[in-house]
Order: C-alpha cells, then sequence, then structure tokens
C-alpha cells in the first residue's frame, strides 16, 4: 500500500469513528434525559388511546380510536391534499406554459404576469392567503350562504356538494366504467398511431359512443343515489363539505407549483428543436397534432426529471397546511399525537421516515414512467415501434 | 406621425389580433384583465384608508392601510423594544459594509472575507441584537419582523454555502465512505420537508443535550436550516462540477496542482459561474422557507401578521398583514432574481478562460 491509501484509509476511519462517537454522545445523553422524566422509549403509545378529534377523515375515526389510527388518518389526509395538488399544478402548469407560448401577445404576458407573481411569494402566505383571505374574510357566513340552486353552498365553513351514496348495483357500474375508459384510452393509442402511419380515418366517434355507455348506465339503473345538501339548526346534515383547510391548501399548492410546471412546460417545448416543427407543419398535421403527436411527446422527456422535483416538492410542502389546521401528517401526528404523548424522537423519525419513503416511491414511479417513454439511448420508444415501409 | 401611428397599429393587430380566434381570446382576456384591475384599483387605492387608530376606520370595500402605517415599526423589527432599534440598524449597517472587501481589487483571495463573515457575524449579531458587554439583554423571542427574515437568511445562506461545497465535492469522491455518507445526508434532507426539520430542532434537539444545556431556539433553527439548505445547495455545485470539462482537470493534475488548490483556483471559480442562475434561484427558495418559522411560534415577517391583527385596535386585519408581507417577500425575491441575471450576463461578457472545446 503506498502512502495516499493508508491516509485515505485513516480520514474515512476517523470520520466513521466521529460520527458514530457524535451519536453515540447524543443517544447518550438523549436517554439519560427521558430517564429522568419517566418517559419510556419505545413505540407502545402507539396501541393507547388518542382520545382527541380530527376535523377531516378519509376512514372511520373516533376519539377512542388509537394513536396508531391518527398516524394513517394524517397520512391518508397527506396523500388527499398530494394527489390532488399534484393533478391541478399539472393541468395548470400545462395551460399556462402553452399561454406562455402563445402568439397572442396578450395570453403570454398575462402568462408570465402569473408566473412572476405568484412564485415570488412565498408558499405559506399562498396557504394563509386563501385561508384567512378568502374563506374568512370574502366568503359569505354560514346563514348566508352563496348558493347554486340546491346542489352547492358556498360560505366560510366550505363549499357543500351533494354526495353520492353507491346503490346495489354500483359495483356492475364502476366494472363498466373502467373498461369503457380503457376502451377509450386504447382507441386513442390506435389513432395515433394510425395518424403516424399516415393513415387519417375518424375515430372519435367511437369514443364518444364508448363514453355514452357508462352514461347511459347511470341514467337507466341509477347506481348511485344524489344526496342534496340539507340544513338543519346550524350545519348540513347531509352532502359533502370540502373544508376550507383543504381547499386552501390545494389551490395554494396547485396555483404556486404550477408557476415552476409551467416554465418547465415552456422550456421543455423550447428546447424541441425547430426543425421537428417545421417537418410537422410541412407534413400538413394541423396545430394541435402538431402539438399533440410531434412537439409534446419530445419535450416530455426532459421535462419528466424536473416536473418529479415539482411533485416531490407538493408532498412535501402539504405539510404547511399545519399553518390552517389541516389535518395532514405533520399537523396530527407531528402536532397533536407528539404534543399527547411526549415521545418526540420516535414521531419524528417515524414521520420522517414516512415523507422519505413517500418520495421514493413517487421517484421511483416518475422513474418507471421515464423509461417506459424513454429508451436506454434517450430516444422516445414510440418512435422505433413504427416500422418504416 | 402618421406613419408611427399607423405602425403602432399593424404591430397591434399582428400582436393580438392576427387571426380571428386571437381577437376573441384578446377581447375575452383584455375584458377580465380590466375588470380584476377595476376592482383592485378600488380596493387598494380609491376606497382605501390611510390615517386612524383602530379598525373602525375601515370601509366596506376598501384595504386599511393604516394598520400597516401604525403597525409599521412592528413588521420591520418584531417586538424588539423601540429605544434599542438602533442596535438593529447598526447590526445592519455593519453586515452591510462587511461587504466592501468583496468590491476592493486589493483583496486578492475573496474566500477569506467570506471566513471573516462566518466568524464575524454570529458575534456582531449577538453582541448588538442579543445584548452583553454593556448593552441590555434582549431575549430572542422579542427578534421578528423582517429583521428576523434577514437574520435567518444571511446566516443559513452563510453557512450552507461551505458544507454545499463540501457535500457536492464529497458526493463525488473516489473514496467510497465519503461518498455514501455524502450521498445519504444529500438525499435524506432533500427527501423531508424542512418542517420536519424545525420541529426537530426545537422539540427534539434540546433532549440531544446534556442536562443543563441549552441553546437557544435561534440558533438551532439556523442550525437546521443550514443542514436543509446545504443538500440543496450541494446538489445544485455538483451540478456545475460535472458540467466542468474533463480537460480541465487533466490540465490542473499535469500542471501539478494539488487538490485542494486545483478546486480552489480552477474548478471551483468556473463551477460558481455555471451555477449562478441555480445559485440565486436555490437563495429565493430559502428567503422563502424562512416563513415555515411562524409554524414554530417565531414572529418573522408572516408570523407577526397574526399578533399584529390580534390587538383588540386592530381586529381581522390579517388580509392587509398578509397582502403587506407577500408585497415584501414578492420585492425582495424579484430583486434577487434580477441581480442573479445581471451578474449572470456580466459573468458570461467576461473574456472566456481555458481551452476552447
Amino acid at each position: 500500500m503506498n502512502r495516499t491509501k493508508i491516509r485515505n484509509l485513516t480520514a474515512q476511519t476517523g470520520l466513521i469513528l466521529l460520527i458514530l462517537l457524535m451519536f453515540a454522545y447524543f443517544g447518550f445523553n438523549y436517554i439519560r434525559n427521558i430517564s429522568q422524566r419517566n418517559i419510556e422509549i419505545g413505540y407502545g403509545f402507539m396501541d393507547d388511546t388518542a382520545g382527541f378529534s380530527i376535523s377531516q377523515t378519509l376512514i372511520p375515526y373516533t376519539e377512542a380510536d388509537t394513536f396508531g389510527r391518527t398516524f394513517v388518518v394524517g397520512l391518508l389526509n397527506t396523500l388527499l391534499a398530494s394527489v390532488i395538488s399534484i393533478i391541478l399544478a399539472t393541468l395548470l402548469g400545462f395551460v399556462v406554459g402553452l399561454m406562455r407560448l402563445s402568439s397572442n401577445k396578450l395570453m403570454s404576458q398575462t402568462a408570465l404576469f402569473y408566473v412572476e407573481l405568484l412564485r415570488n411569494i412565498p408558499p405559506l402566505l399562498h396557504v394563509l392567503f386563501w385561508y384567512q383571505v378568502v374563506f374568512l374574510n370574502v366568503l359569505p357566513p354560514f346563514k348566508e350562504s352563496f348558493k347554486l340552486g340546491e346542489w352547492l353552498y358556498i360560505n366560510v365553513r366550505g363549499i357543500t356538494i351533494p354526495s353520492f351514496v353507491p346503490q346495489d348495483n354500483s359495483i356492475p357500474f364502476h366494472i363498466i366504467t373502467f373498461i369503457s375508459l380503457c376502451a377509450v384510452i386504447y382507441v386513442g393509442i390506435i389513432k395515433k398511431q394510425m395518424v403516424l402511419r399516415g393513415i387519417h380515418k375518424r375515430l372519435w366517434p367511437w369514443q364518444v359512443l364508448l363514453v355514452l355507455v357508462p352514461v347511459a348506465y347511470a341514467w337507466l339503473f341509477k347506481p348511485y343515489s344524489m344526496v342534496l345538501p340539507q340544513i338543519t339548526k346550524f350545519k348540513f346534515s347531509s352532502g359533502m363539505t370540502i373544508r376550507p383547510e383543504l381547499f386552501s391548501v390545494v389551490v395554494a399548492m396547485a396555483t404556486y407549483t404550477s408557476t415552476y410546471i409551467s416554465e418547465i412546460v415552456r422550456s421543455s417545448i423550447l428546447a424541441v428543436p425547430k426543425g421537428q416543427l417545421e417537418a410537422a407543419k410541412s407534413l400538413g398535421f394541423p396545430s394541435y397534432r402538431r402539438l399533440q403527436l410531434i412537439i409534446i411527446p419530445q419535450a416530455m422527456r426532459t421535462m419528466i426529471p424536473p416536473v418529479t422535483n415539482q411533485y416531490l416538492n407538493i408532498i412535501k410542502n402539504t405539510s404547511l397546511g399545519m399553518a390552517v389546521a389541516y389535518p395532514d401528517l405533520t399537523a396530527v401526528f407531528a402536532g397533536t399525537t407528539l404534543n399527547q404523548t411526549g415521545r418526540a424522537l420516535e414521531v419524528m423519525a417515524l414521520v420522517m421516515v414516512t415523507y422519505l419513503s413517500i418520495s421514493l416511491v413517487t421517484s421511483l414511479l416518475m422513474n418507471w414512467y421515464n423509461s417506459s417513454i424513454i429508451d436506454r439511448k434517450g430516444d422516445l420508444i414510440s418512435k422505433e415501434d413504427i416500422p418504416v415501409e | 406621425m402618421n406613419n408611427k401611428l399607423y405602425g403602432r397599429i399593424k404591430s397591434i393587430r399582428h400582436d393580438y389580433f392576427n387571426t380571428p380566434v386571437n381577437a376573441v381570446l384578446s377581447l375575452v382576456m383584455i375584458f377580465l384583465l380590466a375588470k380584476v384591475a377595476i376592482w383592485f384599483v378600488n380596493w387598494a387605492f380609491i376606497h382605501a384608508v390611510w390615517t386612524g387608530e383602530t379598525s373602525e376606520v375601515a370601509r366596506p370595500g376598501g384595504a386599511t392601510w393604516a394598520f400597516i402605517i401604525k403597525k409599521f415599526r412592528f413588521f420591520l423589527f418584531g417586538f424588539y423594544p423601540k429605544q434599542h432599534i438602533w442596535r438593529i440598524l447598526v447590526t445592519l449597517v455593519l453586515m452591510g459594509a462587511s461587504f466592501v472587501p468583496y468590491f476592493m481589487k486589493r483583496v486578492s483571495h475573496k474566500v477569506l472575507v467570506f471566513v471573516a463573515h462566518m466568524v464575524l457575524w454570529p458575534f456582531v449579531i449577538g453582541l448588538f441584537l442579543a445584548g452583553g458587554l454593556g448593552l441590555e439583554k434582549v431575549s430572542t423571542n422579542n427578534w421578528g419582523g423582517l429583521t428576523l427574515t434577514f437574520i435567518l437568511s444571511a446566516l443559513g445562506l452563510l453557512y450552507s454555502f461551505p458544507i454545499g461545497i463540501l457535500l457536492a465535492l464529497g458526493r463525488r469522491s473516489e473514496q467510497r465512505i465519503i461518498r455514501i455518507l455524502s450521498t445519504v445526508y444529500i438525499e435524506f434532507f432533500r427527501g423531508i420537508p424542512l418542517i420536519t426539520i424545525l420541529f426537530m430542532s426545537s422539540v427534539v434537539v434540546p433532549f440531544f443535550l446534556p442536562s443543563g444545556v441549552a441553546i437557544d431556539k435561534i440558533i438551532r433553527v439556523v442550525i437546521g436550516m443550514t443542514f436543509f439548505q446545504s443538500a440543496y445547495l450541494a446538489e445544485v455545485i455538483r451540478g456545475g462540477l460535472q458540467a466542468v470539462p474533463e480537460g480541465q482537470y487533466e490540465a490542473a493534475d499535469s500542471l501539478g496542482f494539488k487538490f485542494g488548490l486545483q478546486q480552489y483556483l480552477i474548478i471551483m471559480p468556473q463551477v460558481l459561474k455555471i451555477t449562478i442562475a441555480n445559485i440565486g434561484g436555490i437563495s429565493i427558495s430559502f428567503i422563502k422557507d424562512t416563513t415555515l418559522v411562524l409554524i414554530i411560534g417565531m414572529f418573522d415577517l408572516l408570523g407577526i401578521v397574526k399578533p399584529l391583527a390580534s390587538d383588540s385596535n386592530w381586529l381581522g386585519m390579517e388580509p392587509e398583514g398578509l397582502i403587506f408581507a407577500g408585497l415584501v417577500y414578492w420585492v425582495i425575491c424579484f430583486a434577487i432574481s434580477r441581480l442573479t441575471y445581471k451578474i449572470e450576463v456580466k459573468v458570461n461578457t467576461l473574456p472566456a478562460t481555458g481551452v476552447k472545446a
């Protein structure tokens, strides 16, 4: 062994020893501090009765349930807010990104204004703005709800819409809907392949027909019964209410992140070589087909990694909902449960591991999607699928 | 004159009404934008109230800027005692003055100035803001407003830079253990929300200290934010390192530079030049992230809105407070993004160094 190697080895061993020593020191202090306060160490508290209520739950939950269940409730609320925010942010981001590329100057300038205005304001302020300003100050009180017929009520306490209660025949309805959706997507794929091969045939009537099947089924057999919101005394006794906390978090995250996604969309589209657009034009594709078939698939390749980062940001940023008491993982578990049990380290470790796992799963999913549209050389797969005739 | 007018009309027609679809879109957009703009001007200026002592002066449909004007001191300095505010100003002037050496030609190793900042700023802040050496002590609980935002961002950015650079180098190191440790650090801090780190530093960290030892909350928060920020900075710097051509390393090696000098004189200057836009972006997001301290009960520029609007004289003034805070953040972030753009342009117009590819 030469001298450099020995030096490297000692440096690395020293570093590891240092880190182990640091952890040991903190661990020693922790155990001593904890035992002074007579708190047990470990996750035994997860089976104890929680005894506090949560304002929004996706699964049945009462005060008699355990702390373990509060974790699940919080996690589901985090996932709910994240999924809705991601969908909305993607849609908004695409619209704004395409608007910025519009040949209409007013459109592109408005989109630029939207992006510059929203992304220079902290996301937490977005959340507080929607909650404090829009919900608590602009919307009418409960008694003077803004009404749209019998179906929609908007007031300080949220947005109430009819709820749909599944009937006995809802299962075949789900199956039919699923099949018809798959068929619609399949027809779309066929259509794309045909266009790329130069065959032009109208297929959209088939798609409309396929969509009409579940609609007709719903019309005829009524698999769901709609329950209109009913007011009894001071609250709604039926109907579904979207609470202001959820609404604020979702709208704030969607608008804030859409500014970043729109920039990604714009720059990815601009990164597609100009010759591609010109070639598509000279082949006579109409403008929306140019975008759909030539530009966006190629832009997608540069788009996915940065968009994945934005999705991860959304998942992490939904924890800001805590400021408006949205009962997500951080607020319920790292907030209330931590305060009730005093198991700071255990709770925080679990929360961190959970966020890390969600991030990991999301990036794995996006990587899988990425590799499904791009082969190893970085070319789009669909290009090679098409036989050269 | 006529020609000019004609040209103007022609360009408007070309930009806004070039196709029937665009014409309709433009008209709809103009209508909507005008509506929003008129409403906003009415609310923010025409029906607004600028003077008054309580929230009773508020008018429906108008903003109550009197609240902001009355509470302006708190937005800037938090609950810092009025007779001591000069100390904040002195601190800011000193910190501002410490940037002067960067612009002096005689100082050839600017990195020493940076190290001096890292050593001296905490002392200046500690001495003047917290008190000591004859100055009356002011609890850090009273720090707040824009001052707190500034201190958190300045210290966080200051310390995350060297750590970020070390982590980036570590992640590219040939020594496996260092590489693994850096990667784990970076991916861990990038995978969890900042709020969990703030919780850790406010709730869990006191348990890690030997009994009797207490570190002030603001220091714990700065350390936590530095950990978080340095992971993101490391990724930016790593991107820059990857963009430096291999030939630069080889040239430095063949000239006999050791690793440290090679990085200091040849690689890092190029990396910083390449990554300047991303560093600007990350600084902006860091400043925006400092707002999260409101969740652990600190009163930065955003966090102070709520206590100020809970004043019995000014109940229900959150909208004005939030919008004012938003405006300040917007101005700061927008200014930084413009500044980085200017620096980027300036740096890129320097005579090209190194070998042309």
